[in-house]
């Protein structure tokens, strides 16, 4: 099961942070206060476009072959992904 | 299959939309060419009037330019987005193939529809006419609503709008491209 990243407290819905780290190899633990990066804080599925956008050099042209589908309909997927960022990183 | 019926622009825009959507402007054109139809507004068929055979290819052209030009303008100034005229040309001519299944239905109203008096006459002596247009009336009606929704969702993909913003500006535009295009063609014919 894919464990989805929460970002937002559930009981007053404002940003969370990441207490703790650890090692999964020697279980080094770090503690502190550590925000999420904006990415981090996107859904699944957007940071899953933004990873194929990147590794399509940019192109929407490519993502629009890659995904099958029309070149405006890509585009306003990354508006929609661009608003949500904007959103992310400006809550207010 | 719904997205595919009403919103294939999801799949298809640019220049192979253009290309697709030419190649069934053609075919309908040369329909209406053939049963002496005329794509004399943005949605509209008329007919049978004989004209110069260029009337029947240019029609079409001149609707779709005066529809498409709008909504362009309308895409630059409302649109977050980057917006390519390609793609609002594209789905614009895609999204009138209907039309032509409208020219079909058209092929079976009686000739005389021009023709009121004539018309009357032979309500009277064929009252079984009336029917029929009525059911070919009703039966062009979805094609409309079909061609308007394409129309709408062409704008809406090709110009990233949704929403009340879309929604007047598509309706701004059919109706000035409905005014424009009359115009130009009363002129050209």
């Amino acid at each position: 099961m894919l464990k989805k990243l929460p970002h937002l407290c559930p009981s007053c819905s404002s940003p969370l942070n990441v207490t703790a780290l650890s090692c999964g190899n020697c279980n080094t633990e770090v503690r502190g206060e550590f925000e999420l990066p904006p990415l981090a804080r996107l859904e699944p599925d957007d940071r899953i476009f933004i990873v194929d956008f990147v590794k399509s050099s940019g192109s929407l042209k490519l993502m629009a072959e890659k995904m099958k589908l029309s070149y405006p309909t890509v585009r306003n997927m990354l508006d929609d992904v661009i608003a949500r960022l904007n959103k992310v990183e400006n809550p207010n | 299959m719904k997205t595919y019926l009403f919103n294939p622009f999801k799949f298809i825009a640019g220049y192979k939309a253009l290309i697709v959507g030419i190649f069934a402007m053609l075919i309908t054109s040369t329909v209406c060419m053939f049963e002496k139809m005329h794509l004399d507004g943005v949605i509209d068929v008329h007919g049978p009037k004989e004209t110069a055979t260029y009337i029947y290819y240019i029609e079409p052209l001149v609707d779709w330019l005066c529809f498409v030009i709008p909504l362009y303008i309308f895409g630059r100034i409302l649109s977050v987005s980057s917006i390519r005229f390609i793609d609002v040309a594209g789905t614009g001519v895609l999204a009138r193939y209907p039309i032509l299944f409208i020219v079909l239905i058209n092929m079976f109203f009686p000739r005389q529809l021009n023709d009121p008096k004539k018309l009357i006459d032979i309500i009277q002596t064929e009252p079984l006419l009336v029917i029929r247009i009525i059911v070919l009336e009703f039966l062009i009606i979805p094609f409309i609503v079909w061609t308007v929704a394409l129309m709408y969702n062409a704008y809406s993909i090709s110009a990233n709008l949704k929403g009340p913003k879309a929604t007047w500006s598509f309706v701004a535009a059919i109706i000035f491209a409905e005014v424009v295009s009359k115009v130009i063609i009363w002129a050209i014919v």
